[in-house]
This record gives structure tokens, sequence and C-alpha cells, in this order.
């Protein structure tokens, strides 16, 4: 049963998904070469400044070392704000079809009208998603493995750890899937479900840059879920970020539930 | 055995009434017709019965289940065509049957092909590219494919052409004939009363009347014109006939009784000839739409 819907999904999105798939690729393998290659020459004099350094620091979510070397080359491709805008838009666009996008053009009565629960079909919606969003992240990974190949091995990445943050960035996207599909399930208009969760996404991230200039926004920083992804110091450290994670993978599945609750007690009327 | 079974349900939108108590039972192989006005309820009872709203009292039962809490199971046995139809537009008869049959969990190929030929819909055009008729065609096949033991239509044939519309009528009745139930939804009487074994009006949220069509058939008026052979008799005393020019040689008017009691007025009277007209139900119909209708 769930293979249908799947079917479905699968003819309604591949086409998005390819290009945000191969744009996440195309830019990781160009970061991971232009970044290293022209790190000491362009990038370097820049972190002299501190209003500059604060920003890197917001993104990367640790103190940069003093030597700007390929470990922090390798957290700015993973925080790179296109990175981020292309990962997001797809979670936001990919959750926002379900429900609130099929409510907005009708095609929802068809749906629902298939022997199918609105929990198998949200369910099946969402395994395509974390599929896609998988595939994404694994794209962008052998894009920077590509870059990075193009370097002298002095200036190559640790792939270890940059796998750490790939899980970690996948935890992330899970987290913004949730809150997509979560104001999906509250709205009956598209244009209205995608409004509310930049309205939480936005905020979140300007926070996270905000607590680096401001005490009040510090002792707040938690409520963003930036604060979970600091990939330089995954880097700078051993370890997995298993707090971190959880604190997103709690978020992501709290939201989620919260969609699915939603969804299968609300009415559907018609627009 | 009752397909469909409606007790007192209402439905509210905020301080508006959807539906308002309705009470209605649709017995197995029926064609059962549902009218009103737009804005009558129609569409909200028939999406109460889907499970795409929740009634806000009473409750409404298919094939013995409730429709809100075992829709996803009861839709294995419905077929259902909205009356605004919207298809994604990448689906084409293909993919739709491919889509639905691994959702049904059985191959809906062949009979898509049967009806696709029936409807004369191509296989292979998508809905981007189909006109409101063939996207009609598509959802119909849709509703239709899988047999379902009841049939949801509201408004049907919108878009499709008279050919089609014949076509699609002679299906309903054969699947009526062979046990399946069909509800069909409709603001307009022309649609059903060929098609019809008994209809339900709705106004404002409320049902009207529910009854066999042979039984409206009998309450509507009929047109008569008797022309005369001499001088006109009198008019009957009686609420039989109204008449708008009793003197002239050709009556046209209008049978508010029974034929039988025509035809006792008209015995030994000097008639040339008469004709009877087939029941108005039109007009019955718009009297129910309107105000002072009394229920069942």
């Amino acid at each position: 049963m769930i293979r249908g819907l799947v079917t479905k999904t699968i003819y309604e999105v591949w086409a998005p998904t390819l290009i945000f798939i191969v744009a996440v690729f195309v830019f990781e393998m160009l970061l991971a070469y232009i970044l290293a290659s022209f790190a000491a020459d362009m990038i370097g004099p820049m972190f002299q400044n501190a209003f500059f350094q604060n920003i890197v620091k917001g993104l990367l979510g640790a103190d940069l070392p003093a030597n700007f070397g390929p470990p922090a080359i390798s957290a700015m491709s993973w925080v790179h704000p296109a990175i981020l805008m292309l990962l997001w838009s797809q979670a936001v666009t990919f959750a926002t079809r379900t429900p609130a996008g099929e409510i907005d053009r009708g095609t929802i009565d068809v749906l629902l009208t298939l022997p199918v629960s609105r929990f198998r079909l949200l369910a099946s919606d969402t395994l395509v998603g974390l599929t896609c969003g998988a595939v994404m992240i694994a794209a962008g990974f052998l894009g920077f493995w590509i870059g990075n190949r193009f370097l002298p091995p002095e200036s190559r990445a640790d792939f270890a750890r940059l796998a750490v943050i790939a899980v970690n960035c996948y935890c992330l996207y899970m987290t913004v899937m949730g809150l997509s599909f979560l104001t999906s399930a509250l709205n009956e208009r598209r244009g209205r479900a995608i409004a509310a969760v930049v309205a939480i996404i936005l905020p979140s991230f300007v926070l996270n840059f905000l607590t680096q200039f401001s005490a009040t926004a510090e002792s707040i920083g938690f409520l963003s879920f930036m604060t979970y992804y600091r990939p330089l110091e995954v880097l700078q450290q051993s370890g997995w970020p298993v707090a971190d994670m959880l604190v997103l993978l709690t978020a992501a599945g709290t939201s989620w539930l919260a969609a699915a609750i939603v969804f299968i007690r609300r009415d559907i009327r018609t627009t | 055995m009752n397909v469909i079974s409606i007790t007192k349900l209402s439905k509210y939108y905020g301080q508006r009434v959807g539906v308002f108590e309705l009470t209605l039972d649709v017995s197995a192989g029926q064609v059962f017709g549902f009218l009103g006005p737009n804005g009558a309820g129609k569409t909200t009872s028939i999406r109460i019965l889907l499970g795409l709203l929740r009634p806000s009292s009473g409750g409404a039962q298919i094939l013995g289940l409730d429709c809100w809490s075992a829709s996803p199971r009861l839709m294995a046995d419905v077929g259902y065509i909205p009356g605004d139809l919207r298809l994604y537009p990448w689906l084409n008869l293909h993919r739709a049957m491919r889509i639905a049959g691994q959702v049904r969990g059985h191959d809906l190929t062949s009979e898509g092909q049967q009806l696709a030929r029936m409807l004369e819909l191509e296989a292979d055009l998508p809905v981007r590219s189909m006109s409101r008729g063939n996207r009609q065609k598509l959802g119909l096949i849709l509703a239709l494919a899988h047999r379902p033991k009841l049939l949801v239509l509201d408004e049907p044939t919108t878009g499709l052409d008279p050919i089609m519309q014949e076509r699609l009528k002679q299906h309903l009745k054969s699947l009526a004939a062979d046990g399946h139930t069909v509800f069909f939804s409709s603001h307009s009487l022309g649609e059903v009363q060929h098609l019809c074994d008994r209809v339900a009006i709705l106004r404002q949220g409320e049902l009207v009347t529910s009854q066999s069509l042979a039984s409206l058939r009998a309450q509507a008026i009929r047109q008569v014109t008797i022309t005369w052979r001499d001088q006109p008799p009198p008019v009957p005393s009686s609420d039989l006939l109204t008449v708008d020019q009793p003197a002239a040689m050709v009556w046209h008017c209008t049978l508010n009784g029974k034929v039988p009691d025509l035809l006792g007025y008209l015995a030994g009277q000097p008639v040339a000839d008469l004709a009877i007209g087939q029941p108005d139900l039109d007009t019955l119909f718009q009297h129910y739409y309107r105000e002072g209708a009394i229920k069942p």
C-alpha cells in the first residue's frame, strides 16, 4: 500500500529534488576546492576583522583557530549559507506539500479517498523526504570529496570527521523537515505553511549570530536549533556530538508527531 | 441492507450551519439522487461520508462502519469523484492505474483500459494537457476502476459531452443492476430524473424530502391540453384543473390532481382531443428548493 504512495511522491518530486541534489553536489565540490585554494590569500586577511570573525564563529559554532587550515575550511563548506539554503529549501518545499499543498490545490480529495490512513500518507511522504535529504547530504559529501582530490595532500580534509558533520547536518535537516510538516498540518494554504516555517527558521538562524554579540541573545541561544550544529567543534574534537544530535532529533520527532496528530484529527475542507 | 446510514448528522463551521440533523438511508443497489441548490449542504454531507470532515453531532455509516473512524478501511469499497476535481498535472491514465492499483492492492490496468475505451480517453495524455472533460473522465476512471460497492459522485457529468454523459449513465445503471450503490449528487433535476430510483432534496443544510422518483412524479403537476368538440363544460369546482381561459375551445390547463380523476371528469364531456404532458418535476423541485416545503 505504502508503495503506491511512495510511487506517487516520487513522480511528484523527482525533478526538483534532482536539481537540489546536483546543486548541493556542485556547490560542495566548488567550495572544497575554492576555499582551500584561495583561503590563505583571500579569506585569511578577513579573519583579522573581529566582526567577520564573530559572524564565522556564529556559523561554525566554535572559536576560530589561529591558523585557518583544512579543518576550518572543511567546516565552512558545511555551514555555507548557500548549502544551508539549498538543504532547507528542499526540506521546506517537500514537507509543505502534504497536507497543506494537497489541500491548497485540491488534490487531497482524490488522495484521501484511496484506502489509506492519513498517518500512512504522512509516513510515506516522510520516508521519501528523509531519503531525499540523505541523498542530498551524501551528494554534498561526494562533491566535497571530489573537490578535495584536486588539493595537495596537506590541504585535504579529515573525511572521518567530516562524516560526523554530515550526520549532524542530517539531524538539522530532519528538524527543519519536522517543523515544516507541522506548519503544513496546521495550514490549508501552502504559502502560509512556508511563511510559518520560515518565521521559525530565520529567527533561529539570526539568534545564532546574535549570541556572538549580545549577552541577552546568548542567554536564550539554546532556543536556536543552529546551536546544535557546530561543525568546527566536531572537527576539533574526537567524539560524536551526541547531545546536540539528540536535541535536534527530539525537536524533529516532536514536531513530526504533532504534525501527525493535527493531520489525523483535522477537517479537510474545500479551499 | 443500508449501504449508507446517516443519523441526525450536523456539521457547523463556526456559527454557520453546513448540515443540520440530516437523517438518510440508502439501500444496496439503489441509484440515489442527492439534490439541492448550491450551498444546500450536499458537499458537506459527502465529505463527512468520506471521512474528510468530522461531524459536529450525529453520525454517518457506510456498510455499517463509522465514516470518520473507519474511513481508510471504508475507502476500499468506495469510489468517489469530487465536484471540483483536481488532479496532479503529471498524472496520466497509466500512472493513475499504477498508483491506485498499488495502493488498493490489485491490478487495475485492464479495468482502467476498458473504462478509458468507453469514455474515449487517451492513456498517455498527462493531466496538464487535458481538457476539462478529459480530466473528468480520468477522475471517473479512478472512481470506477476498482468496481466499488458504493460510488459517491458529486456532479460527475461536469465537462462531459452529451454522448459521454449518456454512456456514463448507462454504465451506472448496469453497476446498480449488479448490486452496486450509486450516490449521485447534483443541483440539476434533469441529470438525475432518468437515472435515480430515489432522491433526497436538501435546502439550507436541512433535508426537505427523501422519496422515490415514482412518488415524486405522482405529486408533480402535468400540463394538459383539452380540445372541445362543442361548447366547453364548466370548469370542475374541485382543485383538479387550473384553466387559463375557460371559454376557449382549447384548454391549456394544469392538472393538479391525478390522471384517473381527470379521466373521470372528462367522461361524457364533448372531448375532441386530449394531450396529457409528462409530470413537471422541475416545478415541483423548484417548489422544494424554495421556502415552505414540507418534510416527509
